[in-house]
């Protein structure tokens, strides 16, 4: 999230409207907004129901797979700060691009916690998408 | 579970926001606008 923030405008030059989701309780999601100063509406969904509507999976095995131990621990290294843990941590995530006509048109089920798509495989969709002149 | 794949039409829904609007993400659409989602995990 803070790769894609600095490029909120260049996503609305795309016709683009970024939404983050989260299953999170409102008071943790005004926690992460605060912390990340996402320009991002966040959208609830607190039963998850559109994870599962978007097909995006629940694995306790790969939430807390070796690789994603590993990802913790380097971060603990550089110093980071590990914040508790705020609700299903089994939840997995993804990114999911759909055109003005309601058509998907990319769909990136992360298969761990440290899993996400580029920014470049986002963005080549995104102005595969502009109309031609 | 169904996955979803390109090509299929996307399901919409009725959100509340953060900063207590409800959004639906075909109203989006209506305006024109594509849609990127991004899927968190838990807030941490």
């Amino acid at each position: 999230m803070t790769q894609l923030a600095p490029l909120h405008q260049e996503f609305a030059a795309l016709n683009t409207q970024v939404f983050t989701v989260t299953f999170g309780h409102p008071y943790w999601a005004q926690a992460w907004l605060q912390e990340t100063q996402s320009p991002f509406p966040v959208l609830l969904d607190p039963t998850q129901e559109v994870y599962r509507l978007y097909g995006l999976d629940h694995s306790a095995v790969r939430s807390w797979s070796v690789k994603t131990l590993l990802y913790y621990a380097r971060a603990l290294m550089r110093g980071e700060k590990l914040i508790e843990k705020r609700g299903d941590t089994h939840q997995l995530g993804g990114n999911f691009i759909i055109d003005n006509q309601g058509v998907v048109q990319f769909v990136y089920p992360s298969r761990d916690p440290t899993d996400r798509p580029t920014i470049a495989a986002m963005m080549t969709v995104l102005k595969r998408l502009q109309p031609t002149s | 579970m169904t996955k979803l794949a390109v090509g299929q039409r996307a399901p919409d829904y009725q959100f509340n926001t953060l900063a207590g609007e409800s959004v639906a993400l075909s109203d989006t659409w209506r305006k024109g606008n594509h849609t990127l989602l991004i899927f968190l995990r838990h807030l941490a």
